[in-house]
């Protein structure tokens, strides 16, 4: 009987190993954001195209970037239009800089300068909020009839783009579906909404959806729309060396 | 060899490097890009007003022409693969210009020219370890009105964004122990010709920087032949998700700068000299500065620069009673005139980044308005002089391959003999930028 009930956790072990959490068990809050974080580019390599649309007033404007990031690393290059294929942003944990090629000295920036719209620096960067936010759980709530962990993130240190953020996490999926981000005084600035049609493997076991869009909607003017899309993700070791400025060829 | 072959020897190896490694490179990444390019072409026209000052009397000393028209095609080619990256940049350009002042007035000239403004191959032999070589340029710091720790490169390139600094020739190895640190030795390769003085002696350094999750800190030691010892640092904070605090600096032990004094033998009664070229004082200069952006994405920047080489209030009287006796002899017989053209000539680079000691520089920069339209507002202000030059960068990015721009600048202050008004009272630029 004991061998039996040992066999039997061990079952159960390997079960929540590759089923995640299994049925009936509620992760923890720091669960829940990691595997958000993960959905959304907190890796240790991976390269992926964004493409950053805005509409405003009618008018229409579209930038693309192939951004390569490991952890708290990223180092975005303009794509498109040709006007801006010459221009780089890296970011180093909370380090930013713009480069152009034609300039050689880097500019250095803050994470909340604007990128395109309502898109900061800090947006075309992978989450670390399990690490960067302090997490309560306020409840459960239905987003499009998904039912949702509903978090409250503060910020842990004044070095993170956004000073408190209300962030949906599907209870299922375990990937953040819409957020709100608030300023310091406590005013809703701008809202978001994500969605997971990309899939990445991990390893030869793990298949996990990926972020695939970013809507980003301005608080005050409602029909300031900023989109940004996930494509052509390759997961791959970046070595150290492409998030230094010092051998970036340009 | 010459530059040119050897410039034309480079480009022939990164391109052998390259076909060598493009399996490898795609194998690895299934759309890595082992050669790029950016092709610009820029049109501009230029109009300045060169002002009455003693520096450039009648504009006879500098014949600073009031327009120009200049077309430029600037392909950028980039190499990269996982051992071999490098970049050639060759340039051409055709520049036409018009004179309306002083003693050139009513003249014009041409001039057509193909250079390569910089270029480097870079190796990695092994994943901590980058080598490279080329005329590169090699900017560093967060400031903007100067990067005193540099004494490679002087200009920031942010004055005038669309013009460009060209390379030295260096050599650069560059060590990543961990993620925390970087080391880089560089050399010159070449002497450097330094203007009245004939040529440096190649400068070297020794720069060790440490990358923590929200600073940098960087620290320079330089070393060159029969000169004296400079250590140079810069660092950035990034306080928070809207403030970035930074600073760059340098001290020498006594310095090079020209000081005006009294000498009984010159004609004029003075002269520039060397006064501290021996001394054991501690010169330094050092920037300080910080950048806001607010919730809507424009930033303010504010800057202050102490200058310790620069001249106090009786050594800018020195110098200007100087600058005036040549001026006012400029046009005298040979004997005087060739003197008073040196006297202007070490006037002008007196080897001070700036004249005197203390400026603070304000910047409102505004970008992606309507998505399309960025602004820079500029303007620097020498304190004990109460005079500063205004500046105004203006980019519109017409279609996804036209941008327009304008950069501007005037001078504050209403007086002929300030700093900032020694040589253009204003300038315009204007023109537009192609991306093919």
């Amino acid at each position: 009987m004991k061998r039996m009930l040992m066999i039997m956790s061990c079952l159960l072990f390997l079960l929540h190993g590759v089923c995640g959490f299994a049925h009936g068990e509620e992760p923890s809050v720091r669960d829940i954001l990691k595997n958000a974080d993960r959905a959304r580019g907190n890796l240790d390599g991976i390269v992926w195209d964004i493409t950053i649309a805005t509409s405003e007033d009618g008018s229409k404007e579209a930038r693309g970037m192939t951004v390569k990031v490991k952890k708290n690393n990223t180092l975005a290059k303009f794509t498109s239009p040709p006007a801006m294929n010459d221009r780089m942003v890296l970011m180093i944990d909370r380090n930013m800089w713009f480069i152009r090629a034609g300039l050689k000295k880097p500019v250095s920036i803050s994470p909340r300068q604007k990128l395109l719209g309502d898109a900061a620096n800090g947006d075309i960067a992978s989450t670390n909020y399990v690490e960067d936010y302090h997490a309560t759980l306020l409840g459960v709530e239905a987003v499009q009839a998904e039912p949702c962990f509903v978090l409250d993130l503060k910020a842990a240190s004044k070095n993170v783009t956004y000073d408190r953020i209300k962030y949906w996490v599907s209870r299922e999926r375990l990937v953040g579906v819409k957020a709100e981000f608030y300023t310091l005084s406590g005013k809703l600035f701008k809202t978001a909404e994500f969605k997971y049609d990309n899939r990445i493997k991990l390893d030869d076991k793990n298949d996990v959806p990926f972020v695939s869009e970013l809507v980003i909607r301005d608080a005050i003017e409602r029909d300031k729309i900023t989109t940004m899309t996930y494509s052509n993700i390759i997961v791959r070791t970046i070595p150290d060396s492409t998030f230094n400025l010092n051998t970036l060829v340009r | 060899m010459t530059m040119r072959s050897l410039n034309i020897v480079v480009a022939a190896g990164l391109c052998f490097l390259a076909a060598n490694s493009t399996a490898e490179t795609q194998a690895k990444d299934g759309r890595a890009e082992v050669f790029s390019y950016n092709l610009r072409a820029l049109a501009f026209v230029d109009t300045q007003n060169p002002t009455h000052s003693t520096q450039n009397p009648d504009n006879a000393f500098l014949k600073i022409n009031r327009y120009s028209g200049e077309v430029q095609v600037r392909p950028d080619l980039f190499l990269e693969t996982p051992s071999v990256s490098g970049s050639l940049k060759p340039r051409l350009t055709s520049t036409r210009r018009w004179w309306e002042d002083g003693a050139m007035r009513g003249e014009t000239a041409s001039q057509n020219r193909t250079f390569v403004n910089d270029w480097q191959v870079q190796v990695k032999p092994h994943e901590a370890l980058f080598i490279s070589f080329g005329k590169e340029k090699t900017l560093w710091g967060p400031s903007f009105i100067a990067s005193p720790s540099n004494v490679l490169f002087k200009d920031t390139e942010r004055v005038n964004p669309k013009t460009e600094v060209e390379g030295k020739y260096l050599a650069r190895l560059v060590y990543l122990p961990n993620n925390a640190l970087t080391i880089t030795v560089l050399s010159e390769t070449k002497k450097e010709d330094n203007g009245l003085s004939g040529k440096s002696p190649p400068v070297r350094a020794l720069k060790a920087e440490i990358m923590g999750s929200n600073y940098l800190l960087a620290a320079i030691g330089y070393q060159q032949r029969r000169d004296r010892p400079r250590v140079g640092s810069y660092g950035q904070w990034t306080a928070s998700d809207s403030m970035v605090l930074y600073y760059d600096g340098i001290v020498t032990k006594g310095t090079d700068v020209l000081y005006p004094e009294r000498d009984a033998a010159s004609p004029l009664g003075a002269s520039f000299v060397r006064t501290y070229d021996d001394s054991a004082k501690l010169f330094p200069t050092i920037t300080a500065g910080g950048t806001y952006t607010f919730l809507s994405g424009d930033t303010v920047s504010m800057e202050f620069l102490y200058n310790r080489p620069g001249y106090d209030d009786a050594m800018a009287r020195a110098y200007y009673e100087l600058r005036g006796d040549a001026a006012r002899h400029l046009f005298d017989g040979a004997g005087l005139s060739g003197l008073s053209q040196q006297t202007l000539s070490e006037a002008l680079t007196t080897g001070s980044p700036f004249l005197r000691q203390y400026y603070l520089m304000g910047q409102f920069q505004s970008r992606e308005i309507k998505d399309v339209l960025n602004v820079i507002l500029r303007y620097t202000y020498g304190l004990e002089e109460r005079a500063g030059q205004a500046s105004a960068i203006l980019e519109w990015q017409a279609t996804g391959r036209l941008q327009f721009f304008a950069i501007g600048s005037a001078n504050v202050g209403n007086r002929a003999n300030t700093e900032f008004s020694s040589l253009v009272g204003s300038s315009l630029m204007a023109g537009i930028e192609a991306h093919l």
